[in-house]
């Protein structure tokens, strides 16, 4: 039997048959958990995988993998990621166990703990920095 | 004619302009076989007695004749039923059938008598299973997932949890739910804005409110301050078109 068989003649005088979905190839979940901006998030957010902030999060915040907060997000929580990208603001503290990137629109009010740390022009940080040596994992 | 098999028509199907399509559809189930006991929904009969009722008379495989709105109002029960569900789109277009690769029209019979089953998961919203989704339009309803946190859309947004859909796996013993945010009207055009759904996946939460809140469940409407939301695994086995490469060996 083929996968993707033309119509046979016997199906195209009724109605025509749906094209083949195999099961195997269910579809997939998204890659990354969006929180979309005009949402708000409160409690003990965590995901395996990456997150993207766009909106506004009270609590905690926890990411197995890259963790991108968007310019209009606002963190109000102890965050901990594999790595982070921040263009918005963070109240709270921000541990990542490879790399925090602050561009230039981040505002940090708490103390960062990565193993590197780049910042931009215009990124304003307010907390003390603990850069370099193993972290602990999120 | 085989006890093993029952169908319950939908109401609409009473109109004569079906009349010749359903002639042609029993004759079709009658040469495989697979004909049995007919019910008939209507306005003054339970439809969930009609289909204990024939569950009670020895069908294994309940069979819904009709279109979407006919599986999705009686979903609410289904589940319960020690039953096979099979489905028969007598329509042009069924997200359903499409979604479980039914094919719509008679030539959905080969599919039920191929007697392909998958156990598919179903979503409980408040005391209603659900097949594919629950919505709750322009709310300020929030959220609550496993417990763990709570999340709720800015005004004039909405919530949806999801089972089966076009991009759902109704078989991983979760729900998706998406928080939707209407989109921001840009300064240089007259269309919003498209905001990117908010999206994450649950095994049980709750939905509460101040004041009471429309949720549309399965095309449904149900109304109330809160509701208890949770993914069933493995709840619902369904007649489908759907083959994975295992079918093929």
């Amino acid at each position: 039997m083929a996968l993707f068989s033309t119509p046979r003649d016997s199906d195209k005088s009724d109605t025509a048959v749906p094209a083949y979905v195999p099961l195997a190839s269910a579809p997939s979940r998204p890659a990354a958990t969006i929180i979309a901006k005009g949402v708000k998030v409160d409690g003990d957010f965590g995901s395996d995988g990456d997150v993207v902030i766009d909106g506004e999060v009270k609590g905690s915040l926890s990411a197995t993998g890259q963790l991108t907060v968007g310019t209009e997000a606002v963190i109000h929580a102890d965050v901990k990621a594999g790595s982070a990208i921040v263009s918005g603001t963070v109240e709270g503290n921000l541990t990542a166990d490879k790399r925090i990137d602050l561009k230039s629109t981040a505002r940090i009010k708490g103390d960062l703990v990565s193993e590197t740390l780049s910042v931009e022009s215009g990124a304003r940080i307010d907390g003390k920095l603990s850069i370099g040596g193993k972290t602990q994992s999120a | 004619m085989n006890p093993a098999y029952a169908y319950l028509y939908d109401e609409f199907l009473n109109d004569r302009r079906y009349e010749r399509e359903i002639s042609r559809l029993e004759a079709e189930l009658a040469q495989r076989g697979i004909n049995g006991r007919v019910a008939r929904t209507a306005l003054f009969r339970h439809a969930k007695d009609q289909a204990q009722d024939l569950v009670r008379g020895g069908a294994k495989n309940l069979v819904l004749v009709g279109d979407d709105r006919t599986v999705e109002k009686l979903m609410w029960f289904l589940p319960e039923l020690d039953v096979t569900i099979g489905f028969v789109p007598l329509t042009k277009t069924s997200k359903i059938a499409n979604w479980l690769g039914i094919p719509i029209g008679l030539a959905s019979v080969d599919t039920i008598g191929a007697r392909f089953v998958e156990t598919l998961d179903v979503g409980r919203f408040g005391d209603r299973y659900f097949l594919t989704e629950a919505i709750l339009p322009a709310t300020d309803a929030t959220l609550d997932v496993e417990g763990r946190f709570r999340i709720q859309p800015a005004a004039g947004g909405s919530i949806r949890i999801q089972n089966l859909s076009s991009t759902g796996n109704c078989k991983d013993g979760k729900l998706e739910a998406s928080v939707i945010v209407e989109g921001q009207k840009s300064r240089w055009s007259m269309n919003k804005k498209p905001i990117p759904e908010t999206r994450l996946l649950l095994t049980h939460g709750s939905i509460s409110s101040t004041q009471p809140v429309d949720a549309i469940v399965d095309g449904q409407v149900l109304n109330g301050f809160s509701f208890k939301i949770e993914a069933v695994p493995a709840k619902l086995r369904f007649i489908t078109g759907r083959r994975g490469k295992e079918g093929l060996r």
